[in-house]
């Protein structure tokens, strides 16, 4: 059996690779699957440590977590595509200053 | 019938009169003079009053309201308070009513009547007061009149400086006299507040708890209390060095200079000493960070005596007729501070001794300076080589003047007594009680002849100038272009009445004042409190004996002198047998030193006012408050607008970097928890 | 893929690492990496697999999370539907096509 610190450390990478990618990247969408990303890395955790504990309240868990994940993109791509009509590019470039 | 119940009335009515005469005086006749008059007439009635009660009963006056915890307003009449209240509020009506006449055509006759009327009540309310915080708080209003008072001509610049310099210098005896004050209430406070039992309130400030007290002050609290006090009363009696202001006070109308610097207000620092004199004859020399401070009455008598010699010698060469009295005052004052130091050896007597000389001075330089008001009135002119031969015009100004001036001198007949009484003009009385009977005494006592020979000399000058100004204004040519005239009945009526105290009053009332006075400390043991200080003081009878046994030259100096100074003047401004020109010009090394008045405007203002703090003290802090202080102030606020600036940077508005601060966030806290959870 | 500006992928890159580190160092230390014994939970539920009719045993346990979704958990299961309907509705309207 692999000791569960290795699937905890996986998940632990692919979240910061997640962070990384929201941090940094300019379009739209690819912030979106940065997201997917993150809340993937969660699930991930919670699976290593349902299993290990012989648990089915972990799996519950996770079931919830990806139903939300996947309301919220709805609602993220539908942003993203009212955004895209107005100007024509997911460029957040033009949207994410908070002044005047 | 007590006059307890209305003394307060002495001090009120002036007021009053201040009042009523500025609000209405401009719409009264004579400028609203006569409401003064009738206000310091009943004063002086009332003042009568409480004199007879006093001398008949021995105890005196004391009316007291509280006020603050610790202090309070009240009204204290001894002896010494009586008479110098007759003697203030008699002057000040005769000079009132002189000024009726002397001020007539003046358009401000109101605003001088309502000041000299606020003097009055300023300088009642220092003799009345029985603690010593009201006595500083009527002092300073003396001050504040007699600025006003000086200055009354304000449009003139010489007039106005004046009364700026005479402030000043007063202010700083008075600052000396507050840190005085604030010495003594705290050793009041720490040494004989804890000895008060009992359940009546006791007023720390007043002068019966001090002097029941002096006994607990260390000794060289006292002597530094003493001197500060001292300090004041050189400064309001124009000893030196702040005598400046004096005779640049003469700016002021000829009453004013009769009231305040001949009579009343620079006698103020004499009654202070006068007043608290139980705890100058208890301080000691004492030895302070390696210096030795002499005993205060001893520096009273130096001082004294100094300044009396000092001024006599600047006034001899002076050509204004009202400076020379303003430097005889001067000397006279140190005449009174010299008497009042020889209390180390005779005691009490010396402020009898004291007292009486005051007002002597009080009645023949009133008459002094009013005359002097007189001649001006008439010819005009202040300059004495412009005055001559005016005795033909102004006889009954000539005979007061001739009078007065007499007592000045203090020409006199020695050893001739009458039933006890010596018999002379009334400043020989009291010059020769303060020369022999003080300073003589001294000497004999302490070996000491410096005092003496100061009260000597100061004399035979006195004589000089005082006859040189009789002759020089009376005798001699009249001058064709000036016009002289009798002064009206108002003016010559006072004179009169003065030159005649100023002849007589000392004869009459010599044994009787001074023993009157005496009874002021009987209360307090002196004789305790001498020793305290370090003084021998001799009883009456001792004092009797040394004078009864002193070699008759001494009783003949103070005449000889006096009658000297006369002839020399005689023979050199009458006779002219000695030309004035010849040792009275510019050439003459003491002349000009004497005209110049040794200097003292070159030291006083022109190197310590002007090079050395202006020069140094005011420039070096006005550049350390600019660059230094306001340095350091813009310094921390740049410092913090700087730092804004760049932290400013952070706040970028880039969600994204919003999104970088929160996980930068996290991870801290992960790391800081992890850390916590090794531990 | 377009990206921040190199100073902003930097400081992004090292936040990203400092949270990888902060979170491995977390992991190390509380969990460790040897295998842990599995089954120390004191209230686990216990999965016995199911065995299906031709005797293979199912060890997804998927039978136990239907039945925990439906008992335990079936307040947030319903919640969770309703959540899905109104991230649907939200998304239909926002992507529409505006009518001209």
């Amino acid at each position: 059996m692999l000791p569960v610190s290795y699937y905890l450390i996986v998940a632990a990478i692919v979240f910061c690779i997640g962070a990384y990618g929201v941090m940094t990247l300019r379009s739209g969408i690819m912030i979106m699957m940065c997201v997917e990303l993150m809340l993937n890395a969660a699930n991930i955790n919670l699976i290593a440590f349902a299993s290990h504990f012989s648990q089915v309240n972990g799996h519950v868990f996770v079931l919830f977590s990806i139903a939300l994940a996947a309301a919220e993109a709805a609602i993220g791509f539908a942003i993203l595509m009212s955004i895209f009509r107005s100007k024509n590019n997911v460029n957040i470039d033009n949207i994410n200053i908070l002044r005047w | 019938m007590a006059v307890d119940n209305i003394v307060f009335l002495i001090p009120i009515l002036p007021v009053l009169a201040f009042v009523l005469t500025l609000a209405f005086g401009k719409k009264l006749p004579s400028g609203g003079g006569y409401i003064p008059i009738l206000a310091i007439a009943i004063s002086c009635i009332i003042s009568v009053l409480a004199f007879l009660q006093i001398y008949r009963t021995h105890i005196p006056i004391e009316v007291s309201y509280p006020w603050f915890s610790v202090l309070n307003v009240g009204i204290l009449i001894d002896p010494l308070a009586s008479v110098m209240l007759m003697m203030v509020t008699f002057v000040s009506l005769l000079i009132h009513i002189y000024a009726i006449g002397y001020m007539a055509h003046d358009p401000a006759k109101p605003r001088y009547f309502a000041e000299t009327a606020l003097f009055t009540a300023a300088m009642l309310g220092v003799v009345l007061s029985d603690n010593i915080l009201q006595f500083f708080i009527a002092w300073e209003l003396v001050g504040l009149c007699s600025y006003l008072l000086i200055g009354f001509w304000f449009r003139k610049p010489s007039a106005a400086a004046a009364g700026k310099k005479a402030f000043l210098t007063t202010r700083v005896g008075d600052v000396l006299f507050l840190a005085g004050i604030v010495i003594l209430f705290y050793n009041m406070r720490e040494h004989v507040l804890p000895h008060i039992t009992g359940n009546e309130t006791v007023y720390l400030l007043q002068f019966s708890t001090i002097f029941e007290n002096i006994h607990h002050i260390p000794s060289g609290q006292l002597t530094i209390i003493t001197l500060l006090f001292f300090g004041g009363a050189v400064g309001k009696s124009g000893q030196f060095p702040l005598h400046v202001w004096l005779p640049d006070a003469m700016e002021g109308p000829t009453t004013v200079s009769a009231l305040i610097h001949a009579a009343t207000m620079v006698t103020a620092g004499v009654y202070l000493v006068a007043r608290t004199f139980p705890m100058f004859i208890a301080s000691p020399g004492v030895e302070l960070a390696g210096i030795t401070i002499p005993a205060t009455l001893t520096v009273v008598a130096y001082i004294g005596g100094f300044t009396a010699l000092f001024a006599s010698t600047m006034g001899l060469v002076m050509n204004d007729i009202k400076r020379v009295l303003a430097f005889s005052t001067i000397s006279q004052l140190g005449y009174m501070m010299l008497a009042l130091g020889m209390g180390s050896v005779i005691g009490v007597a010396a402020v009898g001794f004291a007292m009486f000389h005051l007002i002597n001075h009080a009645f023949f330089k009133a008459c002094l300076f009013l005359c002097a008001g007189s001649v001006i009135h008439s010819t005009g002119t202040n300059d004495l080589r412009e005055m001559g031969g005016l005795m033909s015009k102004m006889k009954i100004t000539g005979i007061t003047m001739l009078f007065s001036s007499l007592a000045l001198a203090g020409i006199g007949i020695p050893f001739l007594k009458i039933a006890g009484t010596p018999i002379g003009t009334s400043g020989f009385v009291s010059k020769d009680a303060i020369i022999v009977e003080g300073s003589y005494v001294f000497a004999h006592m302490t070996n000491d002849w410096i005092p003496f020979a100061f009260g000597i000399l100061a004399a035979l000058l006195t004589a000089i100038y005082t006859f040189r100004l009789w002759f020089m204004a009376f005798t001699g040519k009249p001058r064709q272009e000036r016009h002289p005239h009798e002064s009206p009945a108002t003016m010559t009526g006072v004179l009169s009445i003065l030159a005649v105290f100023a002849l007589v009053f000392g004869m009459l009332t010599f044994l009787p004042f001074t023993d009157f006075v005496g009874h002021t400390y009987d209360h307090e043991e002196i004789h305790h409190l001498a020793v305290l200080g370090g003084n021998h003081v001799i009883d009456h009878y001792e004092l009797h004996d040394v004078v009864h046994h002193a070699s008759p030259i001494i009783f003949l100096l103070p005449v000889i002198v006096g009658v000297g100074g006369l002839l020399l003047a005689w023979m050199i401004y009458n006779r002219r047998w000695i030309s004035v020109a010849s040792i009275g010009n510019m050439r003459n090394p003491l002349f000009a030193i004497l005209a110049k008045r040794y200097y003292q405007h070159e030291i006083f203002i022109e190197l310590i006012s002007l090079k050395f703090t202006y020069g140094v003290l005011a420039l070096t802090s006005e550049f350390s408050d600019r660059k230094i202080v306001d340095g350091i102030i813009d310094g921390i606020s740049s410092f913090i607008i700087g730092g804004a600036e760049v932290l400013k940077k952070i706040q970028t508005g880039v969600v994204q970097n919003y999104a970088t601060a929160t996980v930068l966030g996290v991870g801290l806290i992960a790391l800081i928890l992890s850390f916590k959870g090794l531990i | 893929m377009e990206q921040l500006s190199g100073t902003g992928r930097a400081i992004s890159l090292l936040t990203a690492l400092l949270l990888l580190a902060a979170l491995l160092l977390a992991i190390v230390s509380v969990v460790g990496l040897e295998p842990l014994v599995p089954n120390t939970l004191p209230e686990s539920v216990p999965i016995d697999f199911t065995v299906w009719d031709d005797g293979s045993k199912d060890a997804s346990g998927i039978e136990h999370v239907g039945g925990l979704l439906f008992t335990k958990y079936v307040i947030p299961f319903e919640v969770l539907a309703l959540v899905l309907l109104a991230a649907l509705l939200g998304s239909l309207y926002m992507a529409k096509k505006e009518e001209e």
